[in-house]
């Protein structure tokens, strides 16, 4: 059963299928787990396809990636239909670092508001259309523009920026 | 022995604080309260509001979010209050130490009596704390 891989292989062959080089890698890590890293311009689309066509409508977490140059985020899917196995897809974009602008999904997957919430707290990356981006796990009085988990901002660097603001 | 002094040292009431920790010291402390360790023999008990307490048991790592409620739940302590900082986390931000939204330790916030080590700390190590406190205060601090 854990070497049967056929569901995962099928997703991957439907999203090359339907969005072509839209989709810039798509592997099958291992049994449950499938790795997609998609354009991010095609974001909106490929996640419709997923939630209302596959039945991927849960999002277990949204995490974001420093890449130095660019910035990530990885949107964790699961589809609940089949009771046997539960596929976790993992579908990563990339933004550019100086205009971190992503389209919010959720208005095809509401569970992602608050995952939204805190990558934007976290890395900075806008999530646009998104109906409230104030912080939401980040302190108060916290200075704005400063994105914890950057690679850019040292510790040193935080702690004179909120004494700043407290003076 | 004057009286005062001797009535502190014989009833000693406790309230919990959780600053922002893991949970592992909260449960030690709870499992220090309970009658198999019999903590009320030194006469403490615990109360559920700063105002009747007079030690303040302060497990966790002091966030920066909760650096002024630390501070208003101490000043509502009727004096003389006494802090005891149980746990790596609130000794020195333990784990979480040079994280971007936590203090290192709670002596940073507010002053401490007792430390008591531990990550978290075996119930006869707060107790073991609870008695230096008490030989603090017979000393005459
Ligand atoms: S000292 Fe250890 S057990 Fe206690 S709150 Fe910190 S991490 Fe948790």
């Amino acid at each position: 059963m854990l070497s049967d891989i056929s569901k995962e292989q099928e997703i991957v062959n439907n999203l090359k299928d339907k969005f072509g080089d839209k989709i810039i890698e798509a592997k099958v890590q291992s049994a449950r787990r499938v790795f997609v890293t998609i354009d991010s311009k095609s974001l909106i689309k490929v996640t419709k396809f997923l939630a209302k066509e596959k039945n991927y409508t849960h999002v277990a977490t949204i995490s974001g990636l420093d890449l130095v140059k660019n910035l990530a985020v990885i949107y964790h899917l699961r589809e609940y239909h089949s009771k046997e196995q539960f596929i976790t897809l993992s579908l990563k974009v990339e933004v550019a670092k100086d205009k971190p602008k992503l389209p919010t999904i959720i208005t095809i997957i509401p569970g992602a508001e608050l995952y939204e919430r805190e990558v934007h707290d976290l890395f900075g990356i806008v999530f646009e259309g998104h109906p409230d981006l104030s912080p939401l796990i980040l302190p108060e009085h916290w200075p704005s523009g400063v994105y914890p988990l950057r690679k850019e901002y040292k510790l040193e660097d935080i702690k004179t920026k909120i004494e700043k603001v407290k003076k | 022995m004057d009286i005062i002094k001797w009535a502190r040292i014989k009833s000693p009431w406790v309230f919990h604080f959780n600053a922002g920790g893991c949970n592992g010291c909260d449960i030690e402390v709870l499992a220090s309260l309970i009658p198999r360790y019999d903590i009320e023999r030194f006469g403490m008990i615990l109360r559920g509001s700063p105002r009747h307490a007079d030690v303040m048991l302060l497990t966790g790592t002091v966030t920066r979010q909760i650096k002024d409620r630390l501070i208003r739940i101490y000043e509502q302590m009727a004096e003389p209050k006494f802090v005891m900082a149980i746990g790596s986390c609130a000794m020195s931000g333990g784990v979480f130490q040079n994280c971007y939204s936590v203090y290192e330790g709670a002596d940073k916030v507010i002053p401490v009596d007792v430390y008591v080590p531990g990550c978290p700390p075996r119930p006869q190590a707060i107790i073991d704390g609870a008695v230096k406190l008490l030989q603090k205060l017979a000393a005459g601090k």
